[in-house]
Parts: structure tokens; C-alpha cells; sequence
């Protein structure tokens, strides 16, 4: 049995994700929908495991956008629903969030945004609290792996009450985060909702908006009041001349860091649950007599922003210390909270001061031995070298990424989910080189198609490569329309949109399919593409299929050697092939290293003097 | 053992969350509180990996000073050295893992020569060339995982460290098991 489905009052330990399932469950979730995206993919994926058993529907959605509004579809129906998404997934799905505050619900309907100071999967550390102050929406904070769960409960019911959609903001620390975890009770899921037609309510059109907007902001001020009591903001020694006002897992590092000092008694301490909208009374009441305050938040300071505006609104004099103390980038650390703290406490921070580090190489992280994706960098440089054209790669969001590092550097700029395609569109008509975009299966499914069909209908010259490994791999193997497994709890099979399909659909005349592990063919037919481009001046497309290695490993297959006497130190598997499986040995001969090698046996083809050979067993295969 | 900061760190692929992960379960199995964080996603890899395990009355997810550094690997060691005090012990796979970029010259030996200068203690243990011995590189993780259930700092866990091992599916691969028993008599290379 799952460990979500334990009964009441077993005491777990939990991914702060899984907490999150967890307390969803509790809550009687019926409709739970998400694109994958680090930190936030294990909430689904632990839903999904027990989707079947309890009844519930739980999908992996195309995007965030559409994840969003079919989860916000269930909600005003009447079933409690929850949507799960990284911080850059909320701006995919940043415009139905602005109006469905507007609209508002009618069950409970969760919104949870991962985000990732420190950016350790992500290509921003953007903090989306704002989301919250921007949409009129609350914005919801745990600080450790047990609130998480009891948190996402209550905010249901919180949801439910102003028939509001709520925002839970998770960070990688507590997302990624395991702790001990006391079980409430589950509660038994309703799946099946109604619609009840109000076209005033939930049709948009300027006329009823401008009514919903009135609505909003009055049932925003009812919100900031009713934040006052509730019962997950804390608070201690209110009466102090100090104090410290902590949101989320900011209030974690906030509470050890006093304990370090020995302070708890001499402060007051303020945890805040609800980060935004500040609730405006009960926080004046809490800091009514300090002279200092310290906000301790994890990313932008946007407590200590809500803050000040009511302190200047309500003429208190007291100094506010923030992220003037605190880093304006990355995660926050014990020692600095410690640091800041002493500051204003004056006292001495006795803090040991680590080792300086030594000078340490980096260790990227590498495409993994028999990765399809380096084979097809490969081939693409060669094929490059030999039609002497100028590039401009234009890359995008997977773990295809890598390839911007050495050897192939074939990452000119990356900057958001499908953006390889979007601008490659600008590139194309404004650059003497050729354009050429590279993108993941499944970020082409998720925002890559409507750049795509821009491209065809303005005949940009651009090369797409597709790079097709049967699922979303980065974030550990969720399917997309065009695997084998199903993206919904309610199948057993998938459903498959195949990708030459929707390319051939779009209208592109040329593509091309091809293994990435037969080299020869696929230099040959990346030529043969840009011939076409020159000719032509319109999109092709080259989808290069290969199961990721880690995805569907490769069945006991031999591994390959090095024939010592005809290698010639050239280099080329371990320099420009850079399979980490191949070491460069001190007399420069290359040797296979059997530990890391999975047998694609690529290299076998690669080597110019087939000094690379897959030994025969003894025996005709 | 009333708070303990351990950092297990090494390189992706090498099993260090596993590791971690076995230790936290172990700890929580004898009703410890106990705090686990990792990062996932691009991080893993073949980069370095750091996973921060707290173990007591603790509250935030990462911390500066460690109790026990974990080092799955020298270089990845080194790198984390700014957690290293002369408060801490280091237990070390003697395993250098060269990165793709080959400028790097430093020697094993001139790694381990700045651990013990810099750390309480610094204990070196022969866990890859066992695993090799064994059969599989790969669990050189469980020989280091069996060579800390029998260290002192863990006496009164030490029932629960081989409970978890022996109910997690890794203990159904026989290298690993061997990993983990001859992990527990291991001695440590004297520097």
C-alpha cells in the first residue's frame, strides 16, 4: 500500500511533496492535474499512484495553462481540485490565473507553485508570492514538511469559504525536504461535479467583468480580515522592543537561528502562514511595540513590502530590516539569519567560520552514457563542419540543455519552454546565418506547436530538431502525448498524438525521421535539411527518435573495447564524442570504462580507425 | 546524540541520496526527528550532489557546520570543505573522480593531506576497491553505508541502520549485501 493511504495518526516520513498529496487527500481532493517541473513533480506522481484506489481523477497535462484551467474546470463544479506546477510554470498558466480571481470558485481549488531559489533545476529564482498581490489571490506558505500537509487541508476549506482560488508556494527546501509527518484523517473524494449556468459569474466579457472586479476587490478586504484569525500565523513575546516577522521556511531558519543566539525570550516572534495579503490587524497588533523588526523570507522581500506600506499607512515608527540583512539572491543560509539577527540584537554572532575553498574544477553535470542526445550533437557539429555554414543555435528547456557545455556548445541562447522555436521565428528573418532549433518532445508538446505553425504560415527558414526520447526526463520519466504509457489515472493505455503528425498536420512538407545512434544517416540527412532550407526558404523538421537510456535501458547487450595497438590517440571518442564511459588513458590511448559503459556501442562507429570494436562471444550472434 | 548535522556529498550516479536516505529512515526508525533535504532535477546529472541530513531538535532545512561529512568521493570532499570545522569527523570513499576537464592535477594524496589538517578526524576507508572486489562499483554506497553503522557515532542506531538495509529492495542484490556486511569491518587507511 501507498504510504499516502496510511491510516490516521501514523507518523510518516515524508518528501515535503508527498505531504502535500497527503494533505490534498485529507482534504478530499477529486481532480488533480500538473506539467512536470522540479521541485514540483513528485505531488502528482504520488497522486497518480493512488488515483485509481480512492477514485480520484489525476493527469499529467500538455502545460501548465491547460493543467491549470481543467483543474479550475473541476473546481467550479464542485470538486475540490488542486493544480501543481515549478514558479516558471505560472507564467504559462499566468493567464487564466489572473482572471479565475475574477471568476472566483465554487469547491476548493489549490494552486501549487514550486519555486526554486538558488535555481538548482530552474532558469530563474523568480518569486511568485507577487503572483499573489498581482492576481488577488492569497498566497500560502509552510515551513516545514508537517505544515505542508495540514496547511494544504485548511487552505481547502479557506478556498471553499470565499469561493477563491488560493495559492501553496513551496521552495525547493521544502519540496525536496523529508521530515516526519502525524497523519490527519482521510476524507472521501467527490469526482463527479455540477456546472450551473450564471453567464454574469463565469463569462469574462468587459460588461460582468467590470462587476466581477468590484466584487474582487471587496471580497479581497474580507480576505485581509479573515487572515487575522487564522490559526496557522503564530506568534510569541508580542510585547518585545524586537522583533522578528518570519514567513515560510523562512520562519524555519528564523526560530534556530534565535535558539543559536539564546534570544526566543527577548524577541517577538511572528510566524506568518499567510504571506500574502498580510493580515493587516493582527500583524499591527503583534509589532505594536517593537522599535526593530526583521522580515525573514525565502526570495524577493515581498512581506517586508506588504509591511512597510502598513506600518507608513498607520504612522508606526518602527525600523524595518529586511533584505538590506538579507541575500537579495539565492537561498537563505542559518549563518546569515544568525548574522542579521546579532545585528540587530547587538550582539556578537559566534558563528565558526568555514574553510576557504580550495580551488576546485567544476563538475558539470554531463549527458549520461548512452544518451541519445550526444550521438545527435555529434552528428550535428559534422554535419555543420562539412555544409561551412554559420549557426545560430537557438536552444531550449530539458536535460538536452547539457549540450551548451563542451565539447558541443550547442546552446546559443535558452530562454523559456518553447522558446527554441519562438525565437528562431525573429532569428530567421533578421540574421545572414541559418537558424536552427533544438527542443525536447515534451517541451515541444508544451509550448513549441503555435511557434511551429508561426513559422510555416511566415515561411521562416528555420531547422527544427526534435529530439524525441519517449518522455519528459529531466524531471524523471512523466509520459507526454507521444509516449507509451498514459498521461491519466483513467487509462490504462495511452492515446498517442505522434509527433510527425502534429508536424506534418501544421503543414511542414519536410521531415524527416531519424536514429540519433546511427550517425552516418543522421549527419547525412541534417545536409540534406539545410540544402532544402537554402532552396526552399521555408521549416523542416528532423524528429530524432531514441528512447532515453535511463528511460528504457538497453537489454544486456556486449560492451564494446578498445583494440590498444590500433587506437592512434586522435581523441575523438573521449574529446569531441565525450562519452564519460571513455577515459583518456596517460599515454593518450582511450579506454572503455565498463562501470559507466551501457553498451549503445556508438562509439564503435565513431572511431575513423574502428580501433572500437564489439567483441563476439565466442559465438555467432 | 542530541542534534547532529551530517552532509553526505559526491557525484551524481554514485547513490549519495540513497545513501542519505537510508541513514534518515534508519534514524527515524529509532525515533529520531529528523530533517532530510536534497536537490533533484538537472543537478543530478553526473554533477555533484549534496544532500543535508539534521538529525535532534532542529528546524531549518541546511546548516554551515557539519557534525559528519559523507564523502562519496575526494574531489567532491574538498569542495565542500567550508562545512568542515575542527568539530568534524570525515568519513571518505578513497575514490577520485576526475571531471571531463582534465586541468586538474591535485593528487589523493594532497586531498586527504588538507581533510586532516583541516577536520577532527578524518577516516579514509577502501570502499570503492571492495565494491570492485565485490563485483559492482555500484555499491560502493553500501559499503560506506555498512562501514557507518559499526562506527561509534552510531552505537545506539546501529540495529535500526541494518533493519532499513535489510527492508529496502537494495539489500535483494547480492554485491550489495556483501558490500554492506564487509562495509562493517572495514578499517580505516591511516594517513
Amino acid at each position: 500500500m501507498s504510504k499516502l493511504l496510511l491510516p490516521e495518526k501514523s507518523r510518516v516520513l515524508l518528501l515535503g511533496n508527498e505531504a502535500i498529496a497527503r494533505g490534498a487527500l485529507e482534504a478530499g481532493v477529486g481532480f488533480a492535474s500538473a506539467y512536470p517541473g522540479t521541485p514540483s513533480s513528485e505531488i502528482i506522481e504520488e497522486l497518480m499512484k493512488v488515483a485509481a484506489k480512492l477514485g480520484i481523477y489525476v493527469e499529467w497535462s500538455v502545460n501548465e495553462k491547460v493543467a491549470f484551467e481543467a483543474a479550475y474546470a473541476a473546481a467550479i463544479c464542485g470538486v475540490r481540485s488542486l493544480v501543481a506546477m515549478k514558479h516558471v510554470g505560472l507564467n504559462v498558466a499566468s493567464d487564466p490565473l489572473m482572471t479565475s480571481a475574477y471568476l472566483g470558485t465554487k469547491a476548493g481549488f489549490i494552486i501549487v507553485s514550486a519555486d526554486d531559489p538558488n535555481m538548482y533545476s530552474s532558469q530563474n529564482e523568480q518569486d511568485n508570492r507577487w503572483y499573489g498581490l498581482h492576481a488577488y489571490i492569497p498566497v500560502f506558505e509552510p515551513s516545514n514538511v508537517q505544515e505542508a500537509k495540514d496547511m494544504t487541508k485548511i487552505i481547502f476549506d479557506f478556498s471553499e469559504k470565499f469561493e477563491h482560488p488560493v495559492i501553496l508556494r513551496s521552495v525547493t527546501r521544502l519540496s525536496h525536504a523529508s521530515g516526519v509527518v502525524i497523519y490527519g484523517k482521510l476524507r472521501k473524494p467527490n469526482n463527479k461535479g455540477v456546472f450551473v449556468r450564471n453567464p454574469s459569474r463565469w463569462v469574462a466579457i468587459p460588461e460582468y467583468s467590470r462587476e466581477l472586479k468590484k466584487l474582487l476587490v471587496r471580497k479581497w478586504d474580507r480576505i485581509v480580515d479573515e487572515l487575522s484569525s487564522f490559526n496557522l500565523n503564530k506568534s510569541w513575546n508580542e510585547r518585545s522592543e524586537i522583533a522578528v516577522v518570519a514567513s515560510g521556511i523562512g520562519f524555519s531558519y528564523a526560530i534556530e537561528a534565535l535558539e543559536i543566539l539564546k534570544a526566543r525570550e527577548k524577541v517577538a516572534l511572528v510566524k506568518l502562514a499567510s504571506s500574502v495579503p498580510i493580515p493587516r490587524k493582527w500583524i499591527l497588533n503583534k509589532v505594536s511595540n517593537a522599535r526593530k523588526i526583521l522580515v525573514v523570507e525565502e526570495g524577493d522581500g515581498v512581506v517586508e513590502f506588504q509591511l512597510k506600506n502598513i506600518l507608513q499607512d498607520e504612522k508606526v515608527e518602527a525600523r524595518v530590516y529586511g533584505k538590506n540583512l538579507l541575500p537579495r539572491y539565492g537561498e537563505l543560509q542559518l549563518s546569515i539569519v544568525v548574522k542579521a539577527l546579532a545585528k540587530i540584537l547587538n550582539k556578537e554572532a559566534h558563528i565558526v567560520h568555514g574553510n576557504l575553498v580550495p580551488q576546485v574544477p567544476r563538475r558539470n553535470p554531463t549527458l549520461c552514457p548512452g544518451c541519445p542526445y550526444r550521438p545527435l550533437y555529434y552528428a550535428l557539429k559534422i554535419a555543420i563542419r562539412k555544409s561551412k555554414v554559420k549557426v545560430v543555435y537557438s536552444g531550449d528547456i530539458g536535460c538536452y540543455t547539457l549540450g551548451v557545455y563542451e565539447p558541443f556548445k550547442v546552446h546559443d541562447i535558452v530562454l523559456d519552454m518553447g522558446s527554441s522555436i519562438g525565437l528562431a521565428n525573429g532569428f530567421a528573418h533578421v540574421l545572414e546565418e541559418k537558424v536552427i532549433a533544438i527542443i525536447g518532445d515534451s517541451t515541444f508538446y508544451h509550448a513549441g506547436i503555435p511557434a511551429l505553425i508561426n513559422a510555416v504560415c511566415n515561411r521562416a527558414p528555420i531547422l527544427t530538431i526534435i529530439l524525441d526520447n519517449e518522455t519528459t526526463a529531466m524531471t524523471g520519466f512523466q509520459p507526454h502525448p507521444g509516449s507509451d504509457k498514459p498521461m491519466s489515472s483513467k487509462h490504462a493505455y495511452p492515446r498517442k498524438v505522434p509527433l510527425e503528425n502534429v508536424v506534418k498536420g501544421i503543414g511542414v512538407d519536410y521531415v524527416y525521421i531519424v536514429d540519433p545512434y546511427d550517425v552516418g544517416e543522421t549527419v547525412r540527412i541534417i545536409e540534406e535539411a539545410l540544402k532544402i532550407i537554402s532552396k526552399r526558404k521555408e521549416p523542416v523538421v528532423i524528429i530524432a527518435r531514441r528512447p532515453c537510456i535511463l528511460y528504457k535501458p538497453i537489454a544486456a547487450r556486449t560492451k564494446p573495447a578498445v583494440l590498444d595497438v590500433k587506437c592512434n590517440r586522435c581523441g575523438i571518442c573521449y574529446n569531441m564524442f565525450a562519452c564519460p564511459a571513455i577515459t583518456k588513458l596517460p599515454s593518450s590511448k582511450a579506454r572503455i570504462r565498463e562501470d559507466l559503459c551501457v553498451g549503445c556501442n556508438v562509439c564503435v562507429d565513431i572511431c575513423p580507425l574502428n580501433a572500437i570494436i564489439t567483441p563476439l562471444e565466442g559465438k555467432w550472434q | 546524540m542530541n542534534k547532529l548535522n551530517i552532509l553526505v556529498v559526491g557525484v551524481g550516479g554514485q547513490g549519495v541520496v540513497t545513501l542519505a536516505r537510508l541513514l534518515s529512515e534508519a534514524c527515524y526508525e529509532c525515533g529520531l526527528n529528523v530533517l532530510m533535504s536534497e536537490t533533484r532535477g538537472l543537478s543530478q546529472r553526473g554533477g555533484s550532489v549534496k544532500v543535508f541530513l539534521r538529525i535532534g531538535r532542529v528546524y531549518a532545512p541546511t546548516f554551515n557546520n557539519a557534525d559528519l561529512l559523507i564523502g562519496l568521493e575526494l574531489l567532491e570532499t574538498l569542495r565542500n570543505i567550508s562545512y568542515v570545522s575542527d568539530k568534524t569527523v570525515i568519513v571518505v570513499n578513497n575514490k577520485l573522480l576526475s571531471p571531463g576537464n582534465m586541468a586538474y592535477t591535485t593528487s589523493r594524496k594532497k586531498i586527504i593531506e588538507i581533510l586532516k589538517l583541516r577536520a577532527k578526524k578524518l577516516e579514509v576507508i577502501n570502499a570503492e576497491e571492495l565494491a570492485l572486489k565485490l563485483g559492482n562499483v555500484k555499491s560502493e554506497n553500501m559499503v560506506m553505508l555498512g562501514y557507518i553503522s559499526s562506527h561509534s557515532m552510531f552505537e545506539r542506531i546501529r540495529h535500526c541502520i541494518e533493519n532499513v538495509f535489510y527492508k529496502s529492495k537494495y539489500s535483494k542484490i547480492r554485491e550489495n549485501v556483501k558490500a554492506f556486511e564487509q562495509g562493517k569491518k572495514l578499517k580505516p587507511i591511516l594517513y
